[in-house]
């Protein structure tokens, strides 16, 4: 009754004060915010680099019916699997897999089931991003790394995904900025992020509008540095690829 | 002794052949061009050759290697069988140098002290010694031909397969190449060239093969590819060539 009592009736007041009391929680909420999303971008990636692989069979003449059964098995399993975490909300997903394995026996900690859920959700978005951009490699690039002697394997890992993970940093910066703001959904199996922080907040004062006001001024702010840092870093990565029309005759002075 | 010996080869791409039922043998240390209009199935052919193009019937054997054999070792036999390519491909996201080294220490297993010795020493044979630290992609197209085919000197092949190597050079760059690929040539080296430079072919060739709708009509000598031709064929595309 007090805390209701001591809050200012005014929605600026309302805002100042909730902040003042509080930052403590938003920035707890903040941290786990940026802990999920971040790390679940970069697990997602490397799972998505494996269901790529899956999903990439080459085709050969040579094959015999258990290569081929093998290759249809591994494409048609990561296409599955695809499909189904992009065709589901991931608020769904974290229900199902926290409560499902709860139903089992396996009582994950929270944190770490939010982390799982969004590695896996990311997995299936990135695996369509490393796909598309890989098919944007010149083809070229494969035969000359096989024309060398590289397998199949190599030329993925030494010539066609890097050069094809950095095509697409903006679009994996662009996932990890999504991360952050659907890490909200998690609120739901518990996990004290940002979101649920704010929620936490609303409750304690009935004040839901300057509450999520804030909150959502945060994760405003949290995206806006994101964006900006990810802008550095692929400037920073692309400062020093030039590609010159193949009549260029003259070489470019690299500084 | 013959190197390459192709049997009965054959290929199709959705159901068109453009490869039929080839059979022929390249001598080592010798030098082969193919000359032949568009669509005659040159370059299918090269690519055949190191199995870059799967075939649909027929063996190509390299030495005694048998390489449409399903347990056939392809990786190490294209260090041997070495290509170089109309558009380059060099490896953009890496500089000169380990363009030529990444094969040599992921293939051939050599040091990195090793690999980097062997393709500064092929590097200066093509007078792209100096920007052996440039990134691939900051190069002009001649530049980036010189690297391609020092990439593939690096492997120490046994043949090397130029596919059209100067199509997508400007003209006054087209020299440059061909200069580096008439060195090559004087070294005990297999080459087998798709070319439509009809000069060069004439100078450094000791054999001339002419296809036509992926057979090869003519097989012979520089003399008789372009001074005693009969071949209708032959005589409206030199004819246009020149």
């Amino acid at each position: 009754m007090n805390l209701l009592a001591s809050i200012p009736q005014d929605f600026l007041g309302g805002i100042f004060f909730i902040f003042k009391e509080n930052y403590a929680l938003y920035i707890e909420g903040i941290k786990y915010t940026l802990m999920i999303a971040t790390l679940g971008t970069l697990i997602g990636l490397i799972l998505a680099l494996f269901l790529t692989v899956l999903r990439i069979q080459e085709r050969s003449k040579k094959d015999g019916l258990k290569e081929r059964v093998m290759k249809k098995l591994a494409m048609t399993s990561s296409s599955i699997y695809v499909e189904f975490f992009r065709g589901t909300p991931m608020m769904v997903q974290a229900m199902i897999f926290f409560y499902g394995l709860a139903r089992i026996g396996f009582r994950l900690p929270i944190i770490l089931a939010g982390l799982i859920v969004v590695s896996l959700n990311t997995a299936a978005y990135l695996t369509e991003v490393l796909r598309s951009g890989i098919n944007g490699i010149d083809k070229g690039q494969m035969e000359a790394a096989r024309a060398i002697g590289l397998s199949r394997g190599q030329s993925y890992r030494h010539i066609i995904f890097p050069q094809a993970l950095k095509n697409m940093l903006p679009a994996i910066g662009n996932e990890l900025v999504v991360n952050i703001k659907d890490t909200a959904v998690l609120s739901v199996i518990g996990v004290s992020e940002l979101f649920y922080m704010g929620r936490s907040v609303a409750g304690t004062y009935y004040r839901y509008t300057e509450a999520f006001v804030l909150v959502a001024l945060m994760y405003l702010i949290l995206v806006i540095i994101m964006t900006k840092l990810l802008a550095i870093i692929v400037k920073r990565v692309n400062k020093k690829d030039i590609h010159l029309p193949m009549s260029q005759s003259v070489p470019v002075e690299v500084k | 002794m013959d190197i390459l010996r192709i049997k009965d080869l054959s290929k199709s791409f959705d159901g068109v052949e453009v490869l039929h039922q080839l059979t022929t043998s390249f001598k080592q240390g010798t030098v082969t061009t193919i000359i032949g209009p568009s669509g005659s199935g040159k370059s299918t052919f090269l690519r055949a050759l190191n199995q870059l193009e799967e075939i649909d019937q027929g063996q190509i054997y390299f030495h005694d290697q048998d390489l449409t054999e399903k347990d056939c070792d392809l990786n190490q036999v294209r260090t041997k069988i070495g290509m170089v390519f109309q558009s380059f491909y060099l490896f953009d996201h890496m500089s000169v140098i380990e363009n030529c080294m990444i094969g040599q220490i992921k293939v051939l297993k050599r040091d990195k002290e090793q690999a980097f010795e062997h393709a500064m020493m092929h590097l200066e044979s093509v007078g792209m010694a100096q920007f052996a630290d440039r990134k691939a992609s900051s190069l002009s197209g001649g530049q980036k031909q010189r690297v391609a085919i020092a990439r593939t000197l690096s492997m120490d092949p046994e043949v090397i397969l130029f596919d059209e190597p100067t199509s997508s050079l400007d003209p006054e760059m087209v020299g440059g190449v061909l200069e580096v690929m008439r060195e090559i040539m004087t070294k005990d080296l297999t080459c087998i060239v798709v070319t439509h430079e009809m000069d060069f072919a004439k100078q450094v060739s000791d054999r001339i093969l002419f296809m036509d709708q992926g057979k090869i009509i003519v097989d012979g000598s520089v003399e008789d590819m372009f001074s005693k031709q009969n071949h209708e064929r032959v005589q409206q595309f030199l004819k246009r060539m020149s």
